[in-house]
C-alpha cells in the first residue's frame, strides 16, 4: 500500500526504474477529461445502486415475507452467487441488438425505433449496466432485510396494531425504525460493493465505446494494464481508496448517531 | 394483488436465466434465425457441441481444473490460518488485541484496485508473477482477514462454562482449540469456506493481472477471454458461462441458509 503511494508520485511504466515525478499524475488526473466521465459514472452507479437495488429489496421482503413465495424468492439469491463475469455474459445476451431478448421484446410490441445497441450508446450504457448489477445484487440486500423483518418480535407489531396502526402507517413507524440497523448495513454494503465493480463492465462494455461507460475502478484497469501508465494508475487507485474511507467513515458516522434498540 | 406484482418480479428476473440457458442449448444458426423464446430443436446435441467447443478451443477445461484447485486450496487453508488468528484474539488477553483485530478488519474495507500494481511489481520481482503457487498466495491473503472477521464473532458465541470445564480437565490452550472450539465452529467454518470458495472461483481482477499462461489462468479470466472478438459464438459463450456457474450455485442453494448465517454474522454488529 505504502509502496502504492510512492508508485503513484513516479511515472513507471513497468520495465523501467520508477521515476520520481511529484504531483504530476494527481494534476493530470485532474485535468484528464477522462476523469470526469469516469468520476460522473462512478456517482450515477453509486447514487442509483443505494437508490434502486436496496428500495426493490425493501419492497420485495415485505411483501414476501411469511409467504408462500418466499422460497422462491430466498432461492434467488443463488444470484448473488454469480460472478459479475457470467452476469455480464448474461445481461450481453439480453442487449445483444439483433437477436437478444430486450431488443425482440421491443420490436414485437410495435417500439421498433426504440431497438437499439443499447450498450454502443455513450451515456445510456452505464444505465443498463446497473440494471444488470440490480438483476444480480437485489437479492443480497433483500435476503438481508427477511432477517431483519423476522427479527422483529411480533409482539411490537402486535402492540402497534392494537393501537391502531396498519399497512403504511404501521410500515413507516414501526417496522422501518426496526430495521434501521439492517438498512445501514444494506446502504453500506451496497456502497461499497459499487465501488469496487468491475467485472460486470469489463466483459458487457469494456468500458467503452469510447471510454463512456468507465467508473474509477474500470479508469485504473485501462490505465495500468492497457496503456502501461502503472504510476498514473497506482494514483487512480489511491483516489479510489480515499473515496472508499471517506464513504465509509461518513456513512457509519451518521448514521451509528441514532442508533435504535429493542 | 401482492401475488401478481411478486409473480411479474419472480418472472422478470428469471427470464435472463431463461435466456442464458437456452441459448446454451442451441447452435448458433438457430440462435441468428429463430426468435429468443423458441426452444430448440436438438438441445442436447447443441449443448455437448458448445461446451465441447469452450473446453477444446478455449481452453476452459484448463481453466476449470485449475479455479477448483486455487478455490479448493484457497479456501480451506485460509480458514485454518484464521482460525488459528481468531481464536485468541477471541478468548486471550494480550496487549495490543483489540488494535490487532481492527488491522485486520481494515483488510476486508480496502478496494483491491489500491494493492494490485505494488503487488504486480513485487510478485515479478520474487519471481511469483504467472506461477500457480503465487496467485494462490493471493487469494489465500485475501481471504484470511473476512475469515477471522467471521470465526472470531463466532468464537465469542461459544459460552465460557464450556471452556473453563475444559479448563478443570486439563485441556491446555491448543487442547481448547483444537478439540473444542473447532468441532463447536464447524458450523461457521463450512460457511466461511464456503463463501471464500466462491470468492476465488469468481475473482477476476487478480487472476487476469497476476497470470498469463494457460497452466495458471483461473475460470473467469478465461471466460472474459471469450467475449473480446467474434472468435466464439453466442452459444458457445453461453454455455461456458453456464459451466462456470455450476459450482457457485450449488454452494449456495446446498448452504443457503448457513451462508445468509454466516454473512450477517460477518456484517452485522450485534
Amino acid at each position: 500500500m505504502i509502496d502504492n503511494l510512492y508508485l503513484s508520485f513516479t511515472n513507471w511504466d513497468g520495465k523501467s526504474q520508477p521515476k520520481f515525478v511529484g504531483l504530476e499524475n494527481y494534476l493530470y488526473f485532474l485535468k484528464d477529461p477522462m476523469t470526469y466521465t469516469s468520476i460522473s459514472n462512478t456517482l450515477i452507479w453509486v447514487a442509483l445502486a443505494i437508490v434502486i437495488p436496496v428500495t426493490i429489496a425493501l419492497i420485495v421482503a415485505v411483501m414476501v415475507e411469511g409467504r408462500k413465495l418466499e422460497t422462491l424468492y430466498t432461492m434467488m439469491f443463488g444470484f448473488g452467487a454469480l460472478s459479475g463475469v457470467v452476469v455480464g455474459l448474461i445481461w450481453k445476451l439480453v442487449y445483444e441488438p439483433s437477436f437478444g431478448m430486450l431488443n425482440t421484446i421491443l420490436r414485437s410490441i410495435g417500439l421498433s425505433s426504440l431497438a437499439l445497441p443499447w450498450l454502443g450508446l455513450p451515456g445510456v450504457n452505464t444505465y443498463f449496466i446497473i440494471i444488470a448489477y440490480t438483476w444480480s445484487w437485489m437479492p443480497f440486500p433483500m435476503i438481508i432485510f427477511i432477517t431483519g423483518l423476522k427479527s422483529i418480535p411480533v409482539d411490537i407489531i402486535n402492540a402497534a396494531k392494537v393501537d391502531g396502526a396498519e399497512g403504511w402507517t404501521l410500515f413507516k413507524n414501526v417496522t422501518l425504525p426496526l430495521l434501521k440497523p439492517f438498512t445501514i448495513v444494506n446502504v453500506a454494503l451496497t456502497i461499497l460493493n459499487t465501488l469496487k465493480v468491475f467485472d460486470i463492465i469489463y466483459v458487457t462494455t469494456g468500458g467503452g465505446p469510447f471510454r463512456s461507460s468507465e467508473t474509477l475502478a474500470v479508469t485504473m484497469f485501462f490505465d495500468a494494464f492497457s496503456l502501461r501508465q502503472y504510476g498514473y494508475g497506482a494514483a487512480v487507485g489511491t483516489i479510489l481508496f480515499a473515496i472508499v474511507v471517506l464513504v465509509t467513515i461518513a456513512y457509519l458516522h451518521y448514521s451509528f448517531k441514532g442508533e435504535v434498540g429493542y | 394483488m401482492v401475488y401478481i406484482v411478486l409473480l411479474t418480479l419472480a418472472i422478470l428476473w428469471l427470464l435472463p436465466c431463461y435466456m442464458e440457458i437456452i441459448t446454451a442449448l442451441k447452435t448458433n444458426e438457430e440462435f441468428t434465425t429463430s426468435p429468443w423464446w423458441i426452444l430448440p430443436i436438438n438441445p442436447l446435441n447443441s449443448l455437448i457441441h458448445n461446451i465441447e467447443t469452450a473446453l477444446r478451443e478455449a481452453k476452459l477445461g484448463n481453466y476449470l481444473i485449475n479455479s477448483l484447485l486455487y478455490a479448493t486450496i484457497g479456501s480451506i487453508s485460509a480458514a485454518l490460518i484464521a482460525s488459528l488468528a481468531a481464536f485468541p484474539i477471541a478468548r486471550m488477553n494480550f496487549k495490543g488485541r483489540d488494535v490487532l483485530f481492527y488491522i485486520i478488519m481494515l483488510g476486508t474495507f480496502f478496494p483491491y484496485q489500491m494493492y494490485i500494481i505494488p503487488l504486480l511489481r513485487l510478485w515479478v520481482s520474487l519471481g511469483l508473477y504467472d506461477t500457480f503457487f503465487g496467485l494462490q498466495m493471493v487469494y489465500i491473503a485475501v481471504c484470511v482477514p473476512f475469515l477471522v472477521f467471521l470465526l472470531r464473532n463466532y468464537f465469542v458465541t461459544i459460552p465460557r462454562d464450556i471452556e473453563e470445564a475444559a479448563i478443570m480437565d486439563g485441556v491446555g490452550y491448543f487442547g481448547l482449540y483444537y478439540k473444542i472450539f473447532m468441532p463447536l465452529a464447524l458450523p461457521a467454518l463450512v460457511t466461511g469456506i464456503a463463501i471464500q470458495f466462491v470468492w476465488i472461483w469468481n475473482d477476476l481482477l487478480f487472476g487476469m493481472i497476476l497470470t498469463s499462461s494457460v497452466n495458471t489462468r483461473n475460470i473467469m479470466a478465461g471466460l472474459a477471454s471469450l467475449t473480446g472478438g467474434f472468435t466464439y459464438t453466442y452459444s458457445t459463450q453461453a454455455a461456458a458461462a453456464l459451466l462456470a456457474a455450476i459450482p457457485p450455485l450449488t454452494f449456495f442453494l446446498v448452504l443457503q441458509k448457513f451462508v445468509v448465517k454466516g454473512l450477517l454474522l460477518g456484517a452485522v454488529k450485534r
